[in-house]
């Protein structure tokens, strides 16, 4: 504010009033719009917080070709439950670095978030997570699919994921002999 | 590499994920290398590593994780005995680690054990050495240490290299040894977090530039005599609550001017009040604090010590104590005394006549 004082007023203005306002509207690939919290947005999507802070935020909402209406429902439904869940340790957290942290079991809530998804809600979610920036939604929504995964034999995870074993029988004969450490007991 | 299924055909359908039924498309498959490898890094490493077999995308996809999970635990019951086991787990590891692509590690989890009856910790801890080493070398940030029913020792020269990327550290049932925390100092440079539950450590002098928050949970044991000593000028937060051969007592603190909450234990010793007094006045800007005492239920020479206490503080008196930030003080009692312990009184005095408001300070 000290520098610049006169040029530069009708462009502050703007600034403060659209700082003052403290929600982003994004609109998703097929036109539905969203409203999030600006501060939420911010602190949770790197991209977000990006086009925030670069004032490339449109009022009438912020087009999000990649994303479809039902994952940026749930990325904003995300978005406003965090803000919800008050932190444990919000006082160290504030002050601290987020790469600090190794991470963290996904919480209650954001298990129950999750497990709710359809199989293909899911996977939308995590396209629509990295798409944007959010570390945690997509550790939380990849740590998901690792339970998934956890304890099934290859048959069953291909089972889960529609995954089509394209190995001839030699080939996979073939990585089993390469990798007899791994496969000792099968 | 062949894909099994084609990715603009998986990103259509994904447009339209409620027409298409749940099982039709193959989605995993059509993830993003980078994502599909932080989702599968979250599995234990041999089951990681069998991934390969289930087409021809995952074939390597385990040599480029970020994540790695080596737990002992992934191994319990997989041969015959103990022993037995613990060969392969270690065999495992080793090869895991060698035929991985040097790509840069963000997390190394290890879950380490050494067998009942072991004549030689010490030695039955190198592979656990080489593994730290190997992925502080992969210049990883994140680390994790858990060392099984026989502390896992920790050999302090893996830490003394100068290009550590690590910031953050949690170990659990290690044993720590000098010169470890000077070659934190000097080797990890950008740590920023040190966690130790349930460690055995040889004497802490503790200093850093760049730690933030530091934790010695009530599980640790000092074996050292005498004090411990903390300079951390980065530090923010600071747990401190080892049980010691010595009272435990109270860190001596030195350029702590970022401290901002802090909670420590300390039991009955003949030095508990200048202790406390040099500790509060090592505080500048802290807004929480709390402190824990650990001492007996009745103890012998109480009245007699706090007179000499009570001079001891009087004779410090003219020096000022600024802890002007500290908004609540809480003293937690665990004897019967409570509030009315003479040596709490004394806290309370003294806390009182240095601008702590009796509203501000708690006594549970």
């Amino acid at each position: 504010m000290e520098v610049d004082k006169g040029k530069g007023e009708a462009e502050e203005t703007r600034k403060v009033a659209e700082a003052d306002r403290d929600t982003v509207t994004l609109k998703s690939s097929d036109g539905k719009l969203f409203e999030v919290s600006k501060e939420a947005a911010a602190r949770l999507s790197t991209v977000l917080a990006g086009m925030i802070a670069g004032g490339s935020i449109d009022d009438n909402g912020t087009d999000l070709k990649q994303i479809g209406s039902e994952a940026l429902e749930n990325v904003v439904d995300y978005c406003n439950k965090h803000a919800n869940s008050i932190p444990s340790a919000a006082l160290i957290s504030s002050s601290i670095s987020f790469n600090t942290a190794p991470f963290k079991e996904p919480e209650e809530w954001e298990r129950k978030f999750v497990d709710r998804l359809s199989h293909d809600a899911l996977f939308d979610l995590v396209e629509a997570a990295n798409f944007l920036g959010m570390e945690r939604l997509l550790d939380v929504t990849c740590h998901k699919i690792s339970e998934m995964m956890k304890g099934k034999s290859p048959d069953q995870i291909r089972e889960v994921f529609n995954i089509k074993n394209d190995y001839t029988k030699e080939e996979l004969e073939e990585i089993r002999q390469e990798l007899a450490w791994a496969f000792y007991d099968d | 590499m062949k894909r099994p299924c084609d990715p603009d055909a998986m990103a259509e359908a994904s447009r339209d994920a409620r027409v298409v039924p749940s099982g039709a498309a193959c989605r995993i498959n059509a993830l993003s290398t980078d994502v599909l490898l932080r989702a599968i890094s979250f599995l234990e490493a041999r089951q990681l590593v069998q991934t390969c077999v289930l087409s021809r995308r995952w074939r390597n996809l385990w040599r480029s994780v970020p994540r790695i999970n080596a737990s002992h635990d992934e191994f319990d019951g997989k041969a015959g005995t103990e022993i037995a086991y613990d060969v392969l787990f270690k065999n495992f590891i080793n090869r895991f680690l060698m035929l991985r692509n040097p790509v840069a590690l963000h997390e190394f989890r290890l879950q380490y054990n050494i067998p009942d009856g072991s004549n030689d910790p010490v030695a039955d801890s190198r592979d656990a050495n080489l593994w730290i080493r190997h992925a502080l070398q992969s210049n990883v940030r994140l680390i994790e240490v858990f060392g099984g029913s026989i502390d896992l020792h920790l050999d302090p020269a893996v830490f003394a290299s100068k290009f550590c990327f690590v910031t953050s550290m949690l170990l659990t049932l290690v044993f720590l040894e000098p010169p470890f925390f000077k070659n934190l100092r000097t080797g990890c440079t950008v740590l920023e977090r040190l966690v130790l539950r349930s460690c055995i450590i040889y004497h802490p002098e503790i200093s850093s530039h760049t730690l933030k928050v530091l934790t010695i949970d009530a599980n640790c044991y000092c074996t050292f005599e005498g004090r411990a000593t903390i300079s951390i000028p980065s530090l923010i937060d600071l747990h401190f609550f080892p049980d010691g051969a010595d009272g435990a007592r109270i860190p001596l603190l030195k350029n702590m001017e970022s401290l901002v909450t802090a909670s420590f234990a300390f039991g009955t010793n003949d030095d508990l009040v200048d202790d406390m007094c040099q500790f509060l006045w090592s505080l500048h800007g802290i807004t929480d604090l709390e402190f824990n005492y650990r001492g007996p239920q009745s103890y012998p020479n109480l009245e007699d010590n706090l007179e000499d206490r009570s001079f001891t503080c009087e004779h410090l008196e003219d020096r000022s104590f600024t802890c002007e930030h500290l908004v609540m003080v809480k003293i937690f009692c665990l004897d019967t005394y409570g509030e009315y312990d003479p040596l709490v009184n004394s806290l309370v005095v003294f806390l009182s006549d240095n601008g702590i408001n009796p509203g501000q300070i708690s006594i549970n």
